[in-house]
């Protein structure tokens, strides 16, 4: 008896410990230079921006296994995936599409081309460095990396229907909607840790250092009374008000609508009523969002939001002394008629001494092409 | 080397081998609330981000928040920012259990429950919740809720979506469809016998007990002599005394008598598993089962009593969900013994039926192991293990199957037999 015990107890051990497989934290993905995949050269080619997506698009989905396409395919219909989208770990919050990391090496050179193609310049600075950032957050915790992001095709991409490409993890999301011929890059979730430059073999990467920049030059340029007159008291922010969350998974954007400020809530600083060179700043500002698309769509987005500046308040939150990068539950934000822009300073998660930025850009009428 | 060494050895090993599963840290989050509709009780448990809390309160430290949580002022705090009417506007009287910080999902919460009883004739299924919690503050902050019980539309455990409620959104109107009690016993049953057919520790640990009943101990060792009468008696007294057991329990813990550890509990179970399988090796309690049925059957009521956590109901209508639980529990598990059984006695009566017992208790006596360790750590050592073995019980009918087919052979085995010889 004494004996089989033992024999079990050892048996035990054996069977408790029966390996550990290992998750497949972040692989590095290159999207550095160039387009990698001739058939990516070939979209870049056309004419306007819609044929080359689509075009980008379907290459992609070329490359892809019958298995891998289900995945990464989503109907137009189907809402709920759709808003899949969101700023906390992949782990936490599984986005829509397929990850990249268990494709081949020419799907993910072709979905990365995608992107190249589907942003502007500086649009693809801004994922490239987001990506970084997070291969170098994988450096100090496993669960990040830029092969756990995520790209999913909605709809059937071409020059005559709808469809939608999206592409997001950790600090990420892309809502790029093509309704009717017409382009709607939001909802659009960008964040960093860490917000600063850093370096990451060797090249360095400052994805949120001039978005920061941008907002922050608003409040500088105010004086005393224009500041008090812009600032949210009474009211706290731990992250953006129209947060991801209100969003994710829920098949509708009913919660986040209704969170935009309305009524007594919707205050600040007319843009209308700002000096020419406040106002230019404004501009330069919701370009670091809406520019990280190509000329063809940022230009009527941009247009339509100077446009509405008569309805556009600059405004700012957190301690009353004034938004700071280094403290947290500073804000500030841009809310116009259809442009909603939100950048709020959040305390280190990984990178513990210091402060990471959220920011969000929405269109009030324009998001998910106004589809769901 | 000597036996203990191997063993410490063995334990080292397994301690450097098991990988303990890395944290994520995360961001903010909102705050949620879970609805329990009861037949004339709303009850809302509320998990509230301390994080979230912080700026409302002006906590520096998780030591603030404990210390502010405890204190009868966040009491009244969350009675100033819920209220609870009727579609016409009468208010539900609200009363509101302490207050606790807990942490899960790698972040430290406030856990609260409130419950609500609407003036005479009111129906909880109708209702107004207004809350600003937090969010008459922290406009980033949004609040989900969702319905988790709905005893009389049957809707038990499963989360369906309500809505987020934030800085703008401060009210939810709660309109659910009259049902009956019935549809709620029926679900638990149910959910009862889900439980056992899911709760693969249960079932093992019951069938590696009923196995040797079948057989009877002779110096140490187990034979296959004995008379049916004996065996029907001897089993019916094992499956009673378990269920005896467990309903004890069960009833104990679910209306609030008793509460062990879950964790406890759960490492307790797997040990009974894995003494029921060294019985099946060799005589250990021989004519005593029933009275180790009974004992272990307390043990494993305390985790049939889990399912049943946080159920948020009251009164009758918590003693309806846990009947017609048990009643579940004890359906699932006599059709399957019944199903099992007979093969399993024929099996081990017949001549191979010593390798079949003694892979039936090594095999029940792994997963045993497998799980003591898993759950004795608290998940952090022998994870990939444990979800081998739930991938590998999944499976648990091909078991019955190889069991009805030793079944027949020894079946075809004796007749051949009982042939050959009478033509002899």
């Amino acid at each position: 008896m004494d004996r089989s015990f033992r024999k079990l107890l050892m048996l035990c051990v054996a069977a408790g410990c029966g390996g550990s497989s290992a998750t497949p934290d972040g692989a590095i993905i290159s999207s550095d230079g160039a387009l990698n995949t001739d058939a990516a050269k070939a979209c870049a080619a056309k004419t306007t921006q819609l044929a080359k997506v689509a075009c980008a698009a379907n290459a992609f989905l070329d490359t892809l296994s019958t298995s891998e396409r289900t995945t990464a395919a989503l109907a137009l219909t189907d809402y709920v995936s759709r808003s899949k989208w969101n700023n906390l770990p992949v782990q936490m919050k599984p986005r829509a599409g397929l990850q990249l990391a268990g494709i081949s090496a020419t799907s993910q050179a072709a979905a990365l081309d995608l992107l190249q193609i589907a942003l502007s310049e500086k649009g693809h600075a801004t994922v490239t460095g987001l990506l970084r950032a997070d291969d170098y957050l994988g450096t100090m915790q496993s669960g990040y990396g830029s092969s756990l992001y995520s790209l999913a095709i909605v709809g059937t991409p071409s020059e005559s229907s709808d469809f939608e490409i999206m592409f997001g993890g950790h600090h990420m999301a892309y809502n790029l909607n093509f309704v009717g011929g017409a382009f709607f890059p939001t909802p659009q979730h960008l964040g960093a840790e860490p917000k600063a430059s850093f370096e990451f073999n060797g090249a360095t990467y400052a994805p949120m250092v001039s978005k920061g920049a941008a907002m922050f030059a608003i409040y500088e340029a105010l004086s005393a009374s224009e500041r008090t007159s812009a600032y949210l008291s009474g009211q706290s922010f731990n992250d953006v008000v129209v947060t991801p969350d209100m969003d994710y998974g829920k098949g509708q954007s009913r919660s986040s609508k209704s969170a935009y400020p309305t009524g007594s809530n919707r205050k600040g600083m007319l843009v209308s009523a700002m000096s020419d060179s406040q106002r230019a700043l404004v501009t330069v500002a919701i370009e670091e969002w809406a520019r990280q698309y190509p000329a063809e769509v940022a230009d009527p987005l941009m247009a339509a939001y100077v446009a509405g500046y008569d309805d556009t308040y600059f405004a700012w939150g957190g301690a009353a002394a004034g938004p700071n990068a280094d403290t947290s539950g500073s804000y500030l934000r841009i809310d116009g008629p259809r442009v909603w822009i939100e950048l709020v300073v959040q305390g280190g998660i990984i990178i513990r001494n210091t402060t990471h930025y959220h920011s969000i850009y929405r269109d009030k009428t324009g998001d998910y092409g106004g589809q769901f | 080397m000597r036996p203990r060494i191997i063993v410490l050895t063995g334990l080292l090993l397994a301690a450097l081998l098991c990988r303990v599963p890395a944290a994520f840290a995360h961001d903010v989050k909102g705050s949620l609330g879970y609805v329990d509709i009861g037949s004339d009780t709303l009850q809302i448990e509320w998990q509230l981000p301390v994080d979230e809390l912080a700026p409302v309160f002006g906590w520096h430290s998780l030591v603030d928040a404990q210390r502010a949580v405890a204190s009868p002022d966040f009491t009244n705090y969350i009675a100033a920012h819920l209220r609870i009417t009727t579609p016409q506007g009468t208010p539900f009287a609200v009363t509101i259990e302490r207050a606790t910080t807990q942490e899960h999902d790698d972040a430290w919460w406030v856990r609260v429950v409130t419950t609500a009883h609407g003036p005479a004739a009111a129906s909880p299924r109708q209702a107004t919740i207004t809350t600003d919690i937090i969010t008459h503050q922290v406009v980033s902050h949004h609040i989900s809720l969702f319905l988790r019980h709905d005893f009389d539309a049957g809707h038990v455990g499963e989360l369906t979506f309500l809505d987020t409620l934030h800085y703008q959104r401060t009210s939810l109107q709660l309109d659910r469809a009259a049902g009956s009690w019935w549809r709620g016993f029926a679900a638990m049953v149910r959910v009862g016998a889900r439980h056992i057919a899911d709760g693969r520790d249960h079932l093992l640990f019951l069938l590696t007990l009923l196995g040797p009943v079948t057989l009877v101990a002779r110096r140490r060792r187990w034979e296959p002599t004995k008379p049916l009468r004996a065996t029907v008696k001897d089993i019916v007294g094992v499956v009673t005394a378990f269920t005896l057991g467990h309903s004890l329990s069960l009833f104990a813990c679910a209306l609030g008598i008793v509460a062990l550890p879950s964790r406890l509990v759960e490492a307790l179970i797997a040990a009974s598993i894995i003494v029921a399988a060294v019985h099946t090796l060799t005589p250990l309690f021989p004519r005593r089962e029933s009275a180790i049925a009974l004992a272990f059957g307390f043990i494993h009521g305390f985790g049939f009593a889990s399912a049943l956590e946080g159920i948020g109901f009251e009164g009758h209508t918590l003693i309806l969900t846990v009947v017609a639980f048990n009643i579940g529990v004890e359906l699932m598990q006599l059709g399957i013994v019944a199903v099992l059984l007979p093969a399993l006695a024929l099996g081990l009566r017949s001549p191979i039926g010593s390798v079949l017992r003694s892979t039936l208790g090594v095999v029940a006596a792994s997963a045993g192991c497998v799980w003591l360790v898993n759950r004795a750590s608290g998940g952090a050592v022998a994870g990939q293990a444990a979800r081998w073995l739930d991938a590998a019980i999944a499976h648990g009918w091909l078991f019955g199957l190889v069991l009805y087919a030793v079944a027949a052979m020894a079946l075809l085995q004796r007749r051949v037999t009982s042939v050959l010889e009478s033509g002899q």
